[in-house]
């Protein structure tokens, strides 16, 4: 049966961290059930001083396309269903990152191979390899044996964290996909984050809101609580579409990883996209009407309750003139 | 130009969702369903663009399900043109890729040039449907997209990557699009305007043929996720959670000109 073949995301001249988590556990997967690793780079011209950095695979593979330069989710898609569908790997392991958000499920769909989304776990029992997904919000873990065929798997950032450091992989190759369609996908540009007024990666404490403020309203009183405590406000995803509070503001998946002395939640559910951003948080304190809310699987404290009741009392208590 | 708005029905993750008793699936007796927020997402975004004159029309499609016409009658409130229900004769829950697959199926007979989903839905553990559907229909697919703006045969979206970066991309009709957010936030329906419409739209429906079954990873157990590490509560009344809080702040030493 075929090897472990991770996808590289390489874009804008970078290696992603999350390819190193993935090669940390294709790695140690590998070495149990005695299958090489391989790894992906998909690129319009040699970067060899990406390849040559993919370690510790077995094997690096170039696939090497003029049209492949630029980001082009669907190109590259298609360059790699092609050069996998040859070569039948055991497991493609990719990540939910918005390049594998397109490439994971996007390969499934071409070469009719189950795929595993959201991944968080990944074992063997029995030779059998068993992968864990986390949906409905991450409420729920589904556990599913991956079957006698290629899977794709598409892992959450940050859910192996033994990445490998760059070094050189035992060999490189470069493969051309022949007869590529022509790109109906084209990058123009790339459009940079907006400057901040606030960089919450540098904030000893945040407290952050979350769809459970209910209104832009409520914002005074958690800014309120921010000033008391001394720190700033940051926010769910929610929040910031909902234009209560600026993008670069938001903590999780799509907005800035964080690591405060303090991390107070106040109406975050908890959901994998916001927990990757921030569960490295040195103390994570929760206030949420819902027990099992998953905000308070990771929290070291946690409130029942609700915030309209719990965080005006608490500023009270801070004010100077409060005793 | 006419848009379609795929959406589906998901359990409401905010209620208890509790584990059936043979541990594959989760127990839907007794659950409510909500449109995915993702695809409210999606619903809005092409709404907006059809109130720009950028589109035509907005048809919403659903797979049938539970909670399905409620779904569908509130994207006609919501301002959508058409809706269509897709009769498939299969059980929840239904593989995505299958989903894909009827609906594919069903888009054949609707007309379409550009066809809208949310990026993601609570229970797509099998992948993402709008690479899934790219897939099925040989359509180009962009995933994350938080902006659309349409141009003559072309879809200019903004894809969005981690801290705000986004990547502007053209993309050739007709194409799949999974919508992440939409320019503004989603519109509601009034609950009259729903009522009103269930007694006099109709939701039109085409039937799809059972597909075969897709390649799968088989369940063995759906569990609830075991805290990493268990959150120590903090309980009492008020005056005892505020003070178990300000002495969790001050043992952290975070704590500063507490009064
Ligand atoms: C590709 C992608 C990227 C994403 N990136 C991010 C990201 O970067 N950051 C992010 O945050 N999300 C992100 N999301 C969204 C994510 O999936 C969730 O939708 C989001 O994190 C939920 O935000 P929330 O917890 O504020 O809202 P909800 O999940 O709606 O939670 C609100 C919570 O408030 C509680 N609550 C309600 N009222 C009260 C009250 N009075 N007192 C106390 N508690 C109360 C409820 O019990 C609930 O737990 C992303 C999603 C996708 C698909």
């Amino acid at each position: 049966m075929g090897n472990l073949v991770v996808l590289a995301e390489y874009l804008r001249g970078a290696v992603a961290d999350v390819t190193f988590e993935l090669l940390g556990k294709a790695r140690e997967l590998g070495n149990l059930l005695g299958l090489s690793v391989e790894v992906v780079v998909v690129s319009d011209r040699q970067p060899d001083d990406v390849t040559g950095r993919l370690g510790p695979a077995d094997r690096a593979w170039l696939i090497l396309h003029p049209d492949l330069g630029e980001f082009q989710p669907e190109g590259m898609a298609r360059a790699l269903a092609a050069f996998l569908g040859e070569r039948r790997p055991r497991l493609v392991l990719t990540s939910t990152t918005a390049f594998g958000m397109d490439v994971a499920a996007g390969i499934g769909g071409l070469l009719g191979w189950p795929v595993v989304a959201y991944c968080s776990a990944l074992q063997v029992a029995d030779r059998t390899i068993i992968a864990t997904s986390q949906v409905y919000g991450g409420k729920v873990l589904v556990e599913v044996e991956i079957p006698d065929e290629p899977t794709v798997i598409a892992a959450l950032p940050g859910s192996f964290p033994a990445p490998v450091g760059p070094s050189a992989p035992a060999a490189v190759e470069i493969w051309e996909p022949a007869g590529l369609q022509p790109a109906r996908l084209r990058l123009r540009r790339w459009v940079e984050p907006e400057a901040a007024d606030v960089d919450i990666t540098r904030a000893e404490i945040l407290v952050v809101a979350g769809r459970g403020i209910k209104s832009a309203d409520n914002l005074p009183l958690i800014e309120e609580l921010a000033r008391a405590l001394g720190g700033v406000v940051a926010a769910s995803r929610p929040v910031v579409d909902a234009g209560w509070l600026p993008r670069n503001r938001q903590v999780g998946k799509s907005g800035l990883t964080v690591r405060p002395r303090l991390y107070l939640g106040l109406g975050v559910s908890g959901a994998p996209e916001h927990l990757e951003g921030m569960k490295d948080s040195q103390l994570i304190v929760a206030i949420n009407t819902d027990r099992k809310a998953p905000i308070f699987d990771v929290a070291h404290y946690g409130v029942v309750g609700d915030i309209f009741e719990v965080v005006p009392a608490l500023i009270e208590r801070l004010r100077p003139e409060g005793h | 130009m006419n848009l379609v708005v795929v959406v589906r029905e998901v359990p409401d993750i905010q209620e208890e969702l509790e584990v059936a008793a043979d541990g594959k699936d989760i127990d839907r007796t007794f659950i409510s369903f909500v449109m995915n927020e993702f695809d409210e997402q999606a619903l809005e975004e092409a709404l907006v663009l059809k109130e720009e004159g950028q589109a035509d029309s907005v048809l919403v499609a659903a797979l049938d399900g539970e909670g399905v016409d409620d779904i569908l009658y509130t994207a006609l409130a919501k301002g959508a043109d058409e809706a269509v229900k897709v009769i498939h004769g299969l059980e929840p829950p239904i593989p995505t890729r299958v989903r894909a697959a009827l609906l594919a199926a069903a888009l054949k007979s609707i007309p379409h040039d550009l066809i809208f989903t949310g990026v993601q839905s609570a229970e797509d553990w099998d992948g993402q449907l709008a690479p899934l559907l790219g897939a099925a229909l040989d359509y180009p697919w962009v995933e994350v997209v938080t902006a659309v703006r349409l141009e003559d045969g072309l879809a200019v979206v903004e894809k969005e990557f981690k801290g705000g970066l986004r990547a502007e991309l053209e993309v050739r009709l007709p194409a799949v699009l999974g919508i992440q957010a939409a320019t503004k936030p989603p519109r509601y329906a009034p609950v009259s305007r729903i009522r009103q419409l269930m007694r006099t739209a109709t939701l039109k429906t085409v039937e799809v043929n059972e597909m075969s079954p897709a390649p799968a990873a088989k369940i063995r157990r759906l569990s609830r996720p075991v805290a990493s590490r268990s959150a120590e509560f903090i309980e009492g009344s008020l005056d005892e959670v505020v003070e178990g809080l300000l002495s969790v702040f001050r043992n952290a030493g975070v704590l500063r000109g507490e009064g």
